[in-house]
């Protein structure tokens, strides 16, 4: 839920601050789906982690 | 999602397109590096006048694709809802179901994956103290009618041979329906491992002891 809230304000910040630069252009496109993707690998590694035996000792 | 997700990772199993996490990673490298290396080809060589921002968008949503669909691979691996269809694959059938123990037996001795017969038996409620809740019954019928195509009314009544694209070696044999039920995956949601914990008891299945 952190990360939603922290991800999805990061999101937003950054969607509007291209989107005043550029315009809704390739750019901001392309911009947002390398975030999109930043953040999905994030989710993908947390929950690779979490649900490891790894996370059982530390 | 996951209990649909676990159900179509058994009957895409059972139908031998992508049955093992080393068929479905292929999968997925075999179609982002031609992408990336064709991509980068025409951008470099001025063929088409594709710009570097849509080169990267698509690789990213390639990227985006991937990791959700493996990310869901790997959770429905490691949660409850194929361990109560392995255990559902071992449990034994009712006399009812004549020619589904024949098949089960069958497919044991020649160690085919029985996860379709198992989802088929729990939805009849053959199988002793597992039975599949509405919710996951409907997630059965809708997943198994795109993985089969409606070639089968019984999983796994239908021999092996009537599906030319069965080929557990290769992971290019995929026929169209399924091709289109794993590129379908990508727009469910995600949730922590907690929630699908959760949603296993919820929606997967009723255990009675």
């Amino acid at each position: 839920v952190k990360f939603v809230l922290a991800g999805g304000t990061g999101g937003l910040s950054l969607g509007l601050h291209a989107f005043l630069r550029h315009q809704a252009d390739a750019e901001v496109a392309s911009g947002l789906l390398v975030y999109a993707l930043a953040c999905e690998f994030y989710v993908f590694l947390f929950s690779m982690v979490s649900s490891s035996i790894r996370s059982l000792f530390f | 999602m996951f209990w649909a997700f676990s159900i179509v990772r058994i009957l895409v199993a059972e139908i031998g397109c992508v049955p093992e996490e080393k068929g479905i990673f292929r999968l997925h490298l075999f179609s982002a590096v031609p992408l990336a290396l064709v991509a980068f080809a025409l951008v470099m060589s001025g063929a088409i006048e594709t710009q570097w921002p849509v080169v990267l968008g698509a690789l990213s949503v390639h990227g985006i694709y991937s990791v959700s669909f493996l990310e869901l691979w790997s959770l429905s691996q490691g949660g409850y809802s194929l361990s109560i269809v392995e255990r559902a694959a071992e449990a034994p059938v009712c006399a009812t179901a004549k020619a589904c123990v024949a098949q089960r037996n069958r497919r044991r001795e020649t160690g085919q994956p029985l996860g379709g017969i198992a989802l088929f038996a729990a939805n009849r409620g053959w199988v002793p103290g597992i039975v599949l809740t509405p919710a996951g019954r409907l997630c059965y019928f809708f997943f198994r009618a795109i993985a089969l195509g409606g070639k089968s009314a019984i999983p796994g009544l239908t021999s092996i041979a009537d599906r030319p694209w069965t080929n557990r070696q290769s992971v290019t044999s995929m026929p169209p329906k399924v091709t289109a039920c794993l590129f379908g995956f990508w727009v469910f949601d995600r949730r922590p491992w907690s929630a699908h914990v959760v949603m296993s008891h919820r929606f997967i299945a009723e255990e009675h002891s």
